[in-house]
This record gives structure tokens, C-alpha cells and sequence, in this order.
């Protein structure tokens, strides 16, 4: 089974993956291009936070493993340089395999060209179990403390320690210098048809003859070991080509193509190192960002009981963009149990939006097993994460001709279709651009229904007269002045 | 030892030509081979005995059976075919076991039919005697030695370098193998490798043979053995076993399409009566629904002639009338709901041929034509079809020599159906038959061949209405129009 360092099991991105405009209405994707310059690596990270997790072990599991890396800076620094050579092998291994399907497709194949993909393959395999070995040699350094790096380290020793890795290397020489020039021996094993069915490469150990041209010829200045006389007969005139060279193709090719898949395991089973890494790599830079920002960061508990408590959560865009970080204002977010939602006023400017902000970014960078930039946190994990944020109206593209109210109808209705229970919605300053009363009604209405299903739900809205229609235990009101909630 | 017996006992005295499948079409949904079995008319007990095979066959048990035998036959007559095209020694050992093989199963099969009724007990008989029982015994014996002399020498190790060597193989492992072992040992899967399927060429066969010696003069002296034994012999039976497969292929192929078929009385007195006859040469076309028709030629009135428009049908109802008949003659079903006819000593038919006549014109050529088929039907019970003859030249000497012919064959007494557009025939004093639309069937332009009215101008009527273009139809579409 392939290892991962983003979950205990095997990373499957795409599980509950959240929608791409939730990176962009959270300003994600602008912090981050602060932090990490490489477009790359920023989309990949962006990818793993966006597949989003909500099983406390699996985050704690990266978490631990983002300590380790904190902990000892060198062990990412090499493993990091080392996936990266490791990938190029890969690379290069692929192109190994073309250049035999080429050969294949164009009938240029001979076994020259065979044995030239033969000794690749085999070089290929022969890099990838040492790297293998360069991986444990690396781990088995550093005193570690998260399972998934233990467990990688368990994996590379399992490996290289056994018997059969050092067979699987020698192999891999003695193929990596199979010579044109040298002795070619091979097994065939006819079927009952009398067709030949089997034809391998075999060592020459096995070849045991008696040149009996040689015998008559024979003196010799040194006493040799008694003959016992092999059966064996030559083959007239010394077959080159037609069918022992198409066979010889056939068996060389097998062979590479055995070592191609065992290769081919190889990166499947630690390639993911290479791209996971990138995550760690981002994630590094993002709490030392953060640190020299001199910002309070926190790996986040987990409640039992739903209830949310995070204590001065700064917005990580606006800590990013600004070139003095003392200037923006922390806020506290607390969710009771009880509450299903959270409401939240404010004129104009007084930093609604940056609250609504902070707090999808907050619990999008926790449930991917980052740390966050506040005081502390005892968070909920939610199954899904939806936002809806008024935004100009969309060109005018085929199939919409809808306006801006329409627009925001359709996304709400899509997202009633797809949320399931558990999860979290941030609505920002939605409807209004239709008239007040009616937008409020909507809202609520809908509110309701998010509720009735146990979705809990953050509203930043001018519609004030929306409280009055939440009984107390419905929802929280929260108003907001100079960037400050009260 | 007695010769083989045949399964097929045809007349050998008379042969249908070949043209007159062509020209009924069966060619295209038939096979050449057993077209040639239906160019043989049989008698009445063959007849009785072929149907016998056919009703059994329409059990899946029987047909079965019947299918394997085939394949058996068939896998031993490639077997044999491959042994004399076999140019390699080491080759030819494989191929001539696998010849015993085909033998010996080709004659157990054979011995094993006698449930298909009568027409298999003598060839049942002949592969269960017991002079054929030991042959078989003694080539199970030589093939089974065959074999295990062959496994001796089925693997063995090549060594190429300056020289190259063939060794015997004791105890090798392929490199494929060792590694594999290895990687399996690490928890990588590796799959299995591709068979091949590789035949070997003249230089190994011949080291083979030079390294295993003793085991190939073995094998020769085993081979000896049978040298007087006709291996071919079963192989006859092949042609024979297609023709009741392809019958009964065409059943089931004639059933899907909801055509039925039946086993006619076999008439004591020359008569063709037929309900619901239906041309299965149209289900080459992939025909969804074929329109039968009744056929009534007895003593009384056993020559008629068929008029109608173009399109009507006449041609498939003639083509119906000899393919069935064709069909019975050999012993097959024919496909109608019910049918008695006579076994006639011959059918001949005259469709219209391709203009390539090199020194005379077309109506020379059908003249001599007819000639000929009257003259080879003389003195036979014959069933003559006749399709458009004569229609190459004016009305007038057309229906001339239509006339002389239709008194020809009153004379002979002779059976058939004349299709021609010369609507003069109503004239004579010979039935007529015409091709008129079938207003029962929801107005889809179907005919039905029917006994004539006598008035020429019904068929036109009928095709008017059809297509709207009669006056009535046409005054109506003249107010839709205008509305």
C-alpha cells in the first residue's frame, strides 16, 4: 500500500474537495502569494487545503509531522532535495518506457535497441532502490515523533534491509552492463502444439557444454578439469537473425519490462513524496511568515461538543499585506453549542467582510492540519464549507441571462442541493441587491432550512431587521465597529 | 475392411444446374458446398430419411451433438492439412500426434451418431467394428508414447556467442523468474508474463533433432505403424454434416423472423400445394417481414402463368415456388405452414441473364435457352419456372413464342409458373395468377398473388389509389392544397 504524509491511509484528493471560488472569496490564494512566490507549489498547497478533512486524526497526523519539520529544518531540507531527484529519475524512467513502445510501434525493434532499454531499466531500478536506501539513511537520523514519518522510515528499512534488495541491486548491475558482445543464453520451453511458448534470458551458469571440435584439437599446456562430456549440438550456420533475433527481442524486452514495473511500484509507492512535500514546504514558510510577523500561532484543539472558542484570530490576508502587522485587529470568535448561526452587522468599512474572512480561513487552514494565527482555539470540524459572496455580476456569458439576484439564487440553490449535515456556511452581504424586506424574508427562510439540518452558518448582512426575526437561541448577533466585534 | 458408407445417397442421374440457385437466390444464403449436396434430387426414402435428421436436429440436445462432431471432424482435417504442409522434422512429430489425436476423436463421433436416425447407423456401424477399435486402441497407444517422447525434449537452453549452442535443460531458472522471486519478496506484484505462441524454425527443429536422436527414431518407428491407415477417411463426412447444420442454421435464422417451416407430405401423384410459401432468399436482404403466398399446381392445373406490376411480388413468388421446391428435393423443410408435393425428377428455371452474348442477341439466346430446358425436361416430371421470357423482343413475337412454349410444355404435361408482362396470356385457356395489392394489410404496399380477375386494368387502379394518384385521391390533394 502507497504511504502518504497528508493522511494515516492513502491521500485521495477529491473526497469532499471544496469549491475553488471558497480559496478566492477567503483571499487564499492572494495571502499565500506572500508567503510562497512559486505559482506551483502555491496551487498544489491550495489543492490540499481545498480537499478538505474532517477526521481529528488525520489532521492531528499532519500536524505532528509539520512539528517534526519545525523541530529539525535539515530533515526537510534533504528529504525535500532528495524527492526532487527522485522525481526526475521517474521522469526519466517514463521516457525509458516510450522509447520501447517506439520501437514497438515503428518496427525498429532489435535486440541492440532491447538491450540499450534493458540496461536503462535496469539502471533506473537500481537508483530507485538506492534512493529508497537514502530515504531511511536520512530518517533514521532524527529523533521523530510524528507516525507518518516513523512509518516511512519503517517503510525504506523494510526494504532495504532485506536480503533480496541486494539480489534485486546485483540483478539490476549486471543488466545495467549487459553487453552486445558478451554470451546471450536463453531457455525455451515448447507447448504441446510443439510451439515455442516460454523464452527467457537465463545465466550463463546454467549452459554446460562440450565443444567436442575443440576436444579433438585439444592439448593444452595446463592439466584442465576432467570433461564429463555435456550433450549438447551446435546450431548451423550461427543463427543472427529471423527468429532467435525476434525472440531475443521478445526476452530482453520482458525482462525490461519487469524491471520497468518494479521500477514503476517504486515511485508509485514513494513518488508522492515529491508533491507532498510541497505542502510542508508552503506550510513551513507560512508559520515562519507568520513568526516573523511576530503573530501569535496555534495548532487548534478540537471541541467535543461543537462549541467554537478562538481567541484573537488575526486575518491572514491582511497580516500579509501589510507591511505592519501591529495594525490589524484581532478579534475573538465564539460559537455556543446551542447556536446554529451567527449574525453580524456593521456600517459600512467597520471590517465585516475581514471577520467573515478570518474565520473561513481559520478553519480552512485547521481542518488541513496547519497551525493559525491567534492567541488559541478550540474549533468544531465541519464536513463541508460553502461560501456565498456578493460579487458583480457575471459577463454575459451562453446559457446566463440571469441577473445579479438571479445569480445568487442559483448558487444558493445549488448549495441547498449539495450540503449535507455538518456543514459550515459563510454568507456575505447575500441579497442585497433586491429590495430589503424581501431579500431579509429569503434569507431567513433559508437560514432556517440550513438549521433545521444542522448546518451551521455565518451571515454578514446590512439586513439588521433580520435579528428580530431569530428567536435568542437561533442565532447569535454579533455587531461589529472599527474593525472591533462588540 | 469394408469401404466407407456414405451418409448423403443422392441421384446421381440427375444434377440441377448451377444457375438455377443464382437465379433463386440461394447462393445468397447459402453455401457453395451445400448448394452442391441440393443439386442432387433424391429419392423418396432418402427424403424421409434426411427429415428424420432435420426434425431431430430442431432438438438443442441432438444439434449439439451434431456441432461437436463437426468441430471434432473439422479440428482433424486442419490437423491433417498442417502435417502436409509441415517443412520442419521436429514440426511434423507435433503435427502427425495431433493427426492420430483428430483421428481417433473424428472416429469415436462418428461411431457415437447412431441415435440421429437411420441415415447415421451404417457410418455408426463402420467406426464401432471391431477391426476399427483395435486401429484406434494401437493409435492410443502410439499417441500417448508420441507424447511423452515429445515432453522429453520440450525445453531446452541456447547459447549464443561465437558459437551456438542447444543444451538440454536440468534445473534452470529464467532471469525473469529469480527477479521476480525477488520483488515478490519486497511486496512488489509483478504479473504474469504474456504467453507466446512462437513457431520454431528450420535451424532449431534441426538441432532437436540432432540432440535428441534417440527419441526421434522412436517416435518414427511409432509413426510406421500406421502407415496403411487412410487418415482422411472421416473427413468425407464433413460436407455432409455442414449441409444438416446449414439447413438448420437457416430454420433458426427463417424462425427469428417468424417465417415457419414444415415437413411436406411426400405427394403420390405429381402436385406442388403449399400454404403460405415464403421466399427465405430475401432474409440475405435482412428482409423484417417476408409476405407468403399459397401455391396450388396439381394435375388439374399444374402450368400457370403470373402477370402483374412491377414490384408486385412476381418474381418473389417464383423464386418461392422453386427454392422450397429445390429444398424438399433434397430432403431439407421447406418454409410454409403446411405443404404436399412431389418428388420431380428435375426443376429447371429461365430467369433473364446479363447481356454478354458474344454472336447473337438477346431473344436468340432465350430461344435457344427454353430449347434446351424443354428438351432435358422431356420425358420427366418436371417443374419448369419461367421468368420474363421472351420480353426482350415486340409484344407480338413475344407473346408468340410464349405461346408455342406454354403448348410444349401442355403437351408434356409438365408443371411450372410462367412470369410474364404480356397481359395477352389472359386470353388463353391457361390459369393466370396476378400479383394485387393487399388491402388488408394496412395499406402498406404489400401484394398478394391471387387467382386473376381477368381485367387488366385492376392492378393499375390498385397502385393509383395506393400512391394517391388515382382521381379521387388527386381531387382531394387538390383541396388540401387550396386549404
Amino acid at each position: 500500500m502507497a504511504i502518504s504524509l497528508l493522511s494515516p491511509t492513502q491521500f485521495e484528493p477529491g473526497t469532499e474537495m471544496v469549491n475553488e471560488k471558497i480559496v478566492y472569496h477567503l483571499s487564499l490564494d492572494r495571502s499565500f502569494s506572500y508567503i510562497c512566490a512559486d505559482v506551483k507549489k502555491r496551487e498544489r498547497f491550495l489543492s490540499v487545503v481545498s480537499a478538505l478533512i474532517n477526521d481529528r486524526e488525520e489532521i492531528i497526523y499532519r500536524q505532528d509531522i509539520l512539528k517534526d519539520f519545525e523541530k529539525h529544518p535539515a530533515l526537510f531540507e534533504q528529504l525535500s532535495s532528495l524527492s526532487v531527484r527522485f522525481e526526475e529519475l521517474r521522469l526519466s524512467q517514463k521516457n525509458a518506457g516510450k522509447g520501447e513502445f517506439r520501437l514497438k510501434v515503428t518496427g525498429t525493434a532489435s535486440s541492440a535497441a532491447s538491450k540499450n532499454i534493458l540496461q536503462v531499466q535496469a539502471l533506473c531500478l537500481k537508483r530507485a532502490l538506492l534512493f529508497i536506501e537514502s530515504y531511511g539513511e536520512i530518517l533514521e537520523k532524527y529523533d521523530l515523533r510524528s507516525s507518518g514519518l516513523t512509518n516511512l522510515y519503517k517503510a525504506c528499512r523494510e526494504i532495504y534491509e532485506s536480503h533480496e534488495f541486494s539480489n534485486l541491486i546485483a540483478f539490476c548491475s549486471k543488466y545495467e552492463n549487459f553487453s552486445e558482445n558478451g554470451t546471450w543464453n536463453f531457455r525455451f520451453v515448447l507447448s504441446d502444439e510443439g510451439h515455442i511458448k516460454e523464452y527467457d534470458l537465463i545465466d550463463h551458469k546454467y549452459i554446460h557444454v562440450t565443444d567436442r571440435e575443440l576436444k579433438k584439437k585439444g592439448f593444452s599446456l595446463f592439466r584442465k578439469e576432467e570433461d564429463p562430456g555435456y550433450p549438447c549440438e551446435r546450431i548451423y550456420p550461427p543463427p543472427r537473425d529471423g527468429l532467435f533475433e525476434s525472440l531475443a527481442i521478445s526476452a530482453i524486452s520482458g525482462l525490461s519490462a519487469l524491471l520497468g514495473s518494479i521500477a514503476e511500484q517504486i515511485f508509485l509507492k514513494f513518488g508522492f513524496l515529491f508533491r507532498e512535500l510541497v505542502f510542508y514546504d508552503v506550510a513551513l514558510k507560512y508559520i515562519n511568515a507568520l513568526s516573523q510577523k511576530k503573530v501569535p500561532i496555534c495548532y487548534p484543539g478540537f471541541s467535543e461538543d461543537q462549541n467554537i472558542t478562538v481567541r484573537k484570530l488575526y486575518d491572514l490576508y491582511l497580516l500579509m499585506s501589510k507591511e505592519d502587522p501591529s495594525s490589524v485587529v484581532p478579534n475573538d470568535f465564539v460559537i455556543e453549542q446551542a447556536t446554529d448561526g451567527l449574525l453580524v452587522f456593521g456600517d459600512n468599512g467597520n471590517g465585516k467582510t475581514v471577520y467573515l474572512r478570518s474565520i473561513g480561513t481559520m478553519q480552512l487552514l485547521a481542518q488541513a492540519g496547519l497551525p493559525i494565527p491567534c492567541e488559541s482555539a478550540e474549533i468544531t470540524l465541519f464536513s463541508q464549507i460553502a461560501t456565498q459572496f456578493s460579487e458583480a455580476e457575471k459577463d454575459f456569458f451562453e446559457d446566463n441571462d440571469a441577473g445579479r439576484f438571479e445569480q445568487e439564487v442559483r448558487e444558493l440553490a445549488a448549495m441547498v442541493d449539495t450540503l449535507k449535515e455538518g456543514a459550515l456556511v459563510f454568507l456575505n452581504e447575500t441579497f442585497q441587491s433586491t429590495a430589503y424586506e424581501e431579500g431579509a424574508d429569503g434569507l431567513y427562510h433559508l437560514l432556517k432550512y440550513f438549521s433545521s439540518l444542522n448546518i451551521r452558518w455565518i451571515l454578514v448582512s446590512h439586513l439588521r431587521h433580520l435579528k428580530d426575526a431569530f428567536g435568542p437561541n437561533e442565532a447569535k448577533v454579533t455587531h461589529i465597529e472599527k474593525y472591533k466585534i462588540e | 475392411m469394408k469401404s466407407t458408407p456414405k451418409l448423403l445417397n443422392n441421384n446421381d442421374t440427375v444434377l440441377l444446374k448451377r444457375e438455377l440457385f443464382s437465379d433463386l437466390q440461394l447462393d445468397r444464403v447459402i453455401s457453395e458446398q451445400t448448394i452442391s449436396v441440393l443439386q442432387k434430387p433424391c429419392t423418396r426414402n432418402e427424403i424421409r430419411r434426411r427429415n428424420e435428421v432435420f426434425e431431430l436436429l430442431e432438438d438443442g440436445e441432438y444439434l449439439e451433438q451434431m456441432q461437436n462432431m463437426l468441430a471434432v471432424l473439422s479440428a482433424a482435417e486442419r490437423s491433417f492439412y498442417l502435417l502436409r504442409d509441415e517443412k520442419n522434422s521436429l514440426d511434423r512429430y507435433y503435427r502427425y500426434r495431433e493427426v492420430l489425436e483428430g483421428y481417433i476423436g473424428s472416429c469415436e463421433s462418428l461411431a457415437s451418431m447412431s441415435a440421429l436416425g437411420g441415415i447415421f447407423a451404417d457410418v455408426s456401424n463402420y467406426f464401432s467394428s471391431e477391426q476399427m477399435l483395435s486401429i484406434l486402441a494401437d493409435m492410443k497407444e502410439a499417441s500417448k508414447r508420441i507424447k511423452s517422447l515429445l515432453r522429453r525434449l520440450h525445453i531446452g537452453l541456447l547459447s549464443f556467442s561465437d558459437k551456438s549452442w542447444l543444451t538440454p535443460d536440468y534445473d534452470s531458472v529464467s532471469e525473469y523468474d529469480r527477479i521476480a522471486q525477488c520483488a515478490k519478496a519486497l511486496g512488489f506484484t509483478v504479473s504474469d508474463r504474456k504467453k507466446q505462441n512462437i513457431k520454431i524454425d528450420f535451424l532449431l527443429s534441426d538441432a532437436i533433432c540432432r540432440l535428441y536422436a534417440d527419441e526421434i527414431s522412436e517416435i518414427e518407428a511409432e509413426i510406421s505403424k500406421f502407415a496403411d491407415v487412410d487418415l482422411c477417411e472421416p473427413f468425407a463426412y464433413i460436407p455432409e454434416i455442414k449441409f444438416f447444420l446449414e439447413i438448420n442454421s437457416l430454420i433458426k435464422k427463417a424462425n427469428d423472423t417468424c417465417v415457419p417451416h414444415c415437413y411436406p407430405r411426400i405427394a403420390q401423384v405429381p402436385r406442388y400445394v403449399a400454404k403460405e410459401l415464403y421466399d427465405i432468399s430475401l432474409l440475405a436482404k435482412n428482409c423484417k417481414t417476408i409476405v407468403p403466398n399459397d401455391s396450388d399446381f396439381t394435375e388439374n392445373e399444374p402450368f400457370c402463368f403470373l402477370v402483374g406490376a412491377n414490384g408486385g411480388g412476381k418474381t418473389t413468388y417464383i423464386r418461392a415456388l422453386g427454392v422450397n421446391l429445390v429444398l424438399f428435393l433434397s430432403g431439407c423443410p421447406v418454409f410454409a405452414s403446411d405443404a404436399e408435393i412431389y418428388p420431380f425428377d428435375i426443376v429447371c428455371a429461365h430467369f433473364p441473364m446479363d447481356e454478354r452474348f458474344d454472336n447473337i442477341g438477346r431473344l436468340d439466346e432465350e430461344v435457344n435457352r427454353t430449347e434446351v430446358m424443354l428438351k432435358t425436361a422431356q420425358n420427366k416430371t418436371a417443374f419448369l419456372l419461367f421468368n420474363e421470357t421472351f420480353s426482350g423482343t415486340d409484344d407480338k413475337r413475344g407473346f408468340a413464342l410464349l405461346k408455342n412454349c406454354a403448348e410444349q410444355i401442355r403437351e408434356n404435361k409438365h408443371f411450372g409458373l410462367y412470369v410474364t408482362h404480356f397481359y395477352d396470356v389472359m386470353s388463353l385457356d391457361y390459369p393466370v395468377l396476378s400479383a394485387e395489392v393487399d388491402f388488408d394489410d394496412e395499406n402498406k404496399r404489400t401484394f398478394r398473388i391471387v387467382r386473376s380477375k381477368g381485367s387488366a386494368s385492376s392492378y393499375a387502379m390498385d397502385i393509383l389509389k395506393k400512391y394517391r394518384i388515382d382521381r379521387d385521391s388527386l381531387s382531394v390533394r387538390r383541396n388540401e392544397y387550396g386549404n
